[in-house]
């Protein structure tokens, strides 16, 4: 370099420069080689760096949502010999360290460790009688015993965890027993018990005798209930509803709130009775009528407002309560048909964590979950098993056999209530009267059913761009020309940077200003803002063509570019107009009779419920798409704003030159020219409405909803993502399907984003500015 | 959420004017006395409920203590238990009691369950526009209002003349405003309200108390639920009955006697090991918040305060 300098300043160098060409001057200097050298490294580690940063994170999203598409893995732990010859029942706690199984005439609590030694709770049996039949209640560890005498007894197993100095765990157990009681006189043995305990009511239903001689009977317990405990159960009265039946009854259940009785006769008839008062028969069913299948079995799914019924067929199906519209009576329906269960069941057990539950016969063992209706796992059975329950916390399956052994399952299914029927299917719910898109994805207790589809969601993303996109485009494309060709150059310089500005207005603000201000003012004010939407381009055509027939000594006192001053303030007349204008047209356009008290009133919110059947919420689609609209507008502006402006000066002067008008020019060269880049603004627009979280949060009501309607609300995927993400257990099934709604919304915009490319290459192909 | 925080700013010296007259501290509430060698950090991660509540009290008890800070977050009941489990908050404010569900998670990671202190009483209102001249509801037509599940068995109510309004209130839409589902009050409301039945899609669901409260606020034919602590004037809270009972106020009486069927407590959940002591400061904490002075502020934010034997329950087992 230094030579270099030396060579250029001295005469000399220059009259040789000019003779002879010197090689060296042509060698690029070593220290631009090493630049140019480290650069072509540094840009290709970076770019390779940004795409795996983006595979990086689809892989971390996938690893993130797969398990949610697995199913039940259940591997056999060990067994545990009890001794108890002709066991009755199962029971555990919930941790299953201390299960208990009921012999002939005691608990036996056996410690799963081994360290501590069987401990054993005698019954008080009734003299000369023994125990006919038991119910029992995992959740509030309650058993009720039968006996053979028609006396009932329930206790209550109290399990504790202890802690030890050094924090090690061992589970006590204890009894609390209730009086022995008596069905009203009876001294038949009880064939079959149900219990069912809400905070205010206790039920206790038989059926006693045997034969021909059944006869059904329920006690209801009450007891007053305030914030700090609760009185006790008192009996409050007794019933004999035989009556009520229409055959020999097999089986009872009682459940949902201690409301209802389900009873299952011999002739494969259902009833269900109410509590109303005293006990009314409702309603009467065969589950299995068109196939005609004999029942096998009835049971309860967790949350007592599923039915499973399987038949002797083979077939598997789930009944629910839900509100039937012509009766208005709540009455069971079948919801659900799951895969044939062959030969029917002999055992059930349901989860208390959810809506799993366990079917068995001496043959096959099936985890299904009902929601889903869906099979998690099957097997074959090694030996035939008197009962089955599952685990507190749904992560054992403890299978008791007719010789007294516990056979321990270990259960791990994380996500049962997650499947792909479960995201993207219609699923009719329990409590619900048709099969629905639902996204409701948490309860206040345990024995709700989670929501989990993600189609309201979808949709809700795509009403919200739409509209969005819809208040956007035009008036973002419509600056963009009018700046790019027709605003004096001057004033351009200050207009673009300051629409810029807008796009710096934080969503949050946007949202709120949605919400609190805009929202309240839209509601009364429809009619005008109909009227503002026709007035403004219908004056503006006109003024334009008004100011068109002006002569031309007079349009030539305004200069080319500054037409506006002419224009805005009429049209901000005309708006002002149209706005003071809306109660007027409101008041002739939208009047409807109102059913109530036979006026006829002017109001746009009870006239478009009755035009289009769907009620007008005050934050609506439009709150949403006015306030995205002003977060989009800016991006749309200047990027096409840029494409417009890079039309070569040639093409528009040849075009000028040539006799065309500037709208002539406008239309004809430079928008076709630049349509790649205009198109390119849009998508990148659609890209930031899609992805808008915080006004959506604010301005709407986070309804998942599926309609397009413009006055009603909509939930979209990243505004889902906000709401619910801080609530969501770290690796738990929401947690994993908010990043399910993330994955989709990934794929969502990439396949618009490639589909955009590639119509703009298209465009770009067919309008190219040749050199 | 800095902007609920701002809202709720706004909004806070409204209630706490409103109501601070009518109820009363039990005179049996122990006072608070200060000990020694309290300091140190303790976070608060939950109930946007509590939100208030737990400011007021942190406040308060840094007054007595300088040495002591206390950071609040508060965007909803479902994120304590996460906080708790995590270690990231040493307390879990929570407007309804913890699911089985989240004590599982707990106890996987600890082994022991967490453990849940009641600080206040509640009686989840059911807000109104200040217009609307409905005075009370039965919980069916609350049920037939928000729920798609009708477990009350009502006829879905669509409208204010449904709702047994006439005039030109007959054919107005209901609209109907609730929290979003992080929220205990959700979790409360759906189980108690609706019988554990599911919402209507239509429920506009808002971010916090006091979002609920402005949207009822605003919207003149609007309906919603919140803690009685986020009452503001332009909102009027209902009378309400079951079955077709009597209707009960949202009152302390009727919240004690169990009278008005909407009444819970509202709780604070810590990570205590049941072999070791309570680490003093959220001990001392505890006990403050349990104290008189403790409750006094309750009543200040609108809230409820407890009768001195459930305070002097609790903190028996605080001293265990």
């Amino acid at each position: 370099m230094a030579d270099e300098k030396d060579q250029n300043s001295g005469p000399d160098s220059l009259r040789s420069r000019s003779r002879v060409p010197d090689p060296e001057r042509f060698r690029v200097s070593k220290g631009t080689l090493r630049i140019d050298a480290f650069m072509t490294r540094f840009i290709f580690v970076g770019g390779l760096g940004v795409i795996f940063a983006i595979f990086g994170i689809f892989f971390f999203i996938l690893a993130e949502i797969l398990p949610l598409f697995g199913g039940a893995k259940v591997s056999e732990e060990s067994s545990i010999e009890t001794g108890v010859a002709e066991p009755l029942l199962i029971g555990a706690d919930e941790w299953s360290e201390f299960p208990f199984v009921l012999g002939k005439d005691a608990f036996h609590f056996i410690d799963v460790s081994g360290s501590r030694e069987k401990k054993e709770v005698p019954i008080s049996l009734p003299e000369g009688a023994f125990i006919s039949d038991v119910a029992y209640l995992q959740e509030s560890q309650y058993v009720a015993l039968g006996y053979s005498n028609g006396e009932y007894q329930t206790v209550r197993i109290l399990y504790t965890p202890e802690f030890a100095e050094d924090g090690t765990r061992t589970i006590e157990s204890r009894l609390e027993w209730d009086k022995k009681a008596r069905f009203a006189g009876s001294t038949e043995p009880v064939a079959d018990l149900a219990v069912s305990i809400s905070p205010e009511r206790k039920i206790i239903a038989a059926i006693l005798g045997e034969g021909d001689r059944k006869s059904l009977q329920v006690d209801t317990f009450v007891q007053k209930r305030s914030l700090f405990g609760a009185s006790g159960f008192k009996l409050d009265r007794h019933e004999d509803l035989t009556d009520i039946l229409s055959a020999d009854p097999v089986q009872v259940l009682a459940g949902a709130n201690a409301q209802y009785l389900v009873i299952r006769c011999s002739d494969n008839t259902v009833h269900l009775l109410e509590r109303d008062g005293g006990w009314q028969k409702i309603q009467s069913f065969n589950p299995f009528q068109k196939s005609g299948a004999k029942l096998a079995s009835m049971d309860f799914i967790k949350g007592d407002v599923s039915l499973a019924f399987t038949s002797t067929g083979g077939d598997n199906a789930i009944f629910s309560l839900y509100r039937h519209a012509d009766s208005g009576k709540r009455l069971f329906g079948k919801t659900k048909e799951l895969d044939p269960f062959s030969g029917g069941a002999t055992i059930f057990a349901k989860s208390s964590r959810n809506k799993a539950f366990i079917l068995a016969n001496d043959d096959i063992i099936s985890l299904r979950y009902a929601t889903t209706a869906d099979v998690r796992w099957e097997a074959d059975l090694p030996v035939a098993f008197e009962q089955v329950l599952i685990s507190g916390k749904f992560d054992r399956i403890l299978g008791l056999d007719k010789g007294g052994e516990i056979h321990f399952y270990r259960l791990a299914d994380p996500h049962p209530e997650a499947g792909f029927r479960a995201f993207f299917a219609k699923i009719w719910y329990e409590g619900q009267d048709s099969p629905q898109y639902l996204w409701q994805s948490t309860g206040g207790s345990d024995d709700f059913e989670p929501k989990l589809s993600l189609i309201p969601l979808i949709v809700g993303s795509f009403k919200g761009t739409f509209y969005a996109l819809l208040f956007a485009v035009p008036i973002a494309l419509l600056a963009a020309i009018y700046t790019s060709q027709f605003l004096s150059p001057r004033l351009k310089r200050i207009i673009k940077p300051g629409i810029e500005i807008m796009a710096s207005l934080p969503s949050v603000v946007l949202g709120f200003l949605g919400a609190l201000w805009l929202a309240p003012i839209l509601e009364d004010r429809i009619p005008s803002v109909i009227l503002i939407c026709l007035a403004i381009p219908g004056s503006a055509v006109l003024i334009g063509y008004l100011w068109n027939l002006l002569p031309i000594r007079i349009r030539i006192l305004i200069p080319k570019g500054w037409e506006f001053v002419i224009f805005v303030p009429l049209i901000v007349v005309v708006s002002w107009v149209a706005w003071s204008m809306g109660p007027l047209l409101e008041s002739i356009a939208f009047r409807i009779e109102d059913p109530a008290t036979g006026t006829s009133v002017a109001d746009f919110r009870l006239w478009w419920e009755g035009f289009a059947g769907s009620q007008f919420q005050q934050r609506n689609s439009l709150v949403v798409g006015f306030m995205m609209g002003f977060a989009v507008i800016p991006i749309i502006y200047t990027i096409a704003e840029d494409a417009l402006s890079a039309v070569p000066i040639s093409m528009t002067s040849a075009s000028l030159a040539l006799g065309a008008s500037r709208w002539q020019t406008t239309a004809r060269i430079v928008i076709p020219t630049a349509s790649a880049g205009i198109f390119s603004a849009c998508m990148i627009g659609l890209g930031r409405a899609v992805g808008e979280t915080m006004i959506v949060v604010m301005a709407t009501g986070n309804t998942p909803i599926l309609d397009f309607d413009i006055f009603s609300g909509m939930r979209t995927l990243s505004a889902n993502i906000a709401v619910e993400l801080p609530e969501a257990p770290h690796g738990g099934t929401l947690y994993r399907t908010l990043f399910l709604g993330a994955f989709v919304l990934f794929v969502l915009t990439f396949f618009v984003n490639t589909i955009a490319e590639m119509m703009r290459h298209r465009l770009r192909d067919r309008f190219k500015v040749v050199g | 959420m800095k902007l609920a925080k701002w809202i709720i700013a706004a909004v806070l010296v409204g209630p706490a004017l409103n109501i601070a007259t009518a109820n009363k501290v039990d005179p049996d509430l122990p006072v608070y006395e200060p000990v020694s060698g309290v300091s140190g950090n303790l976070d608060s991660i939950g109930s946007d409920t509590l939100n208030n509540l737990m400011t007021l009290w942190a406040e308060a008890f840094s007054a007595i203590y300088p040495n002591v800070h206390i950071q609040i977050e508060g965007k909803g009941s479902s994120t304590a238990p996460p906080a708790l489990i995590e270690g990231t908050a040493q307390l879990g404010p929570m407007s309804r009691a913890m699911k089985s569900s989240e004590i599982d998670k707990f106890e996987a990671k600890f082994g022991y369950k967490p453990f849940q202190i009641g600080v206040s009483l509640d009686a989840l209102a059911v807000f109104v526009h200040k217009d609307n001249p409905i005075d009370g509801l039965d919980l069916k037509q609350v049920d037939a209002m928000f729920s798609s599940t009708l477990k009350r068995g009502a006829d879905p109510i669509e409208t204010w003349g449904q709702a047994g309004l006439d005039g030109e209130w007959t054919s107005r839409s209901i609209s109907a405003y609730g929290r979003n589902s992080a929220s205990g009050t959700y979790g409360f409301f759906k189980s108690v309200a609706l019988l554990k039945g599911d919402f209507k899609s239509t429920v506009k669901e808002q971010p916090g108390s006091s979002a609920v409260v402005q949207g009822i606020g605003s919207d003149l034919y609007g309906i919603g639920y919140s803690g009685i602590g986020y009452k503001t004037s332009g909102v009027k809270v209902l009378a309400l009955s079951v079955d077709g009972g009597e209707m009960y106020e949202a009152t302390l009486e009727n919240c004690i006697s169990g009278d008005y069927p909407l009444a819970r407590l509202l709780y604070i959940y810590i990570n205590r090991n049941p072999v070791e002591k309570l680490d003093t400061l959220t001990r001392e904490f505890l006990k403050f918040v349990l104290s008189k002075q403790g409750q006094e502020i309750v009543v200040k934010d609108g809230y409820y305060p407890l009768p001195a034997a459930i305070a002097a329950q609790y903190v028996a087992e605080l001293e265990k």
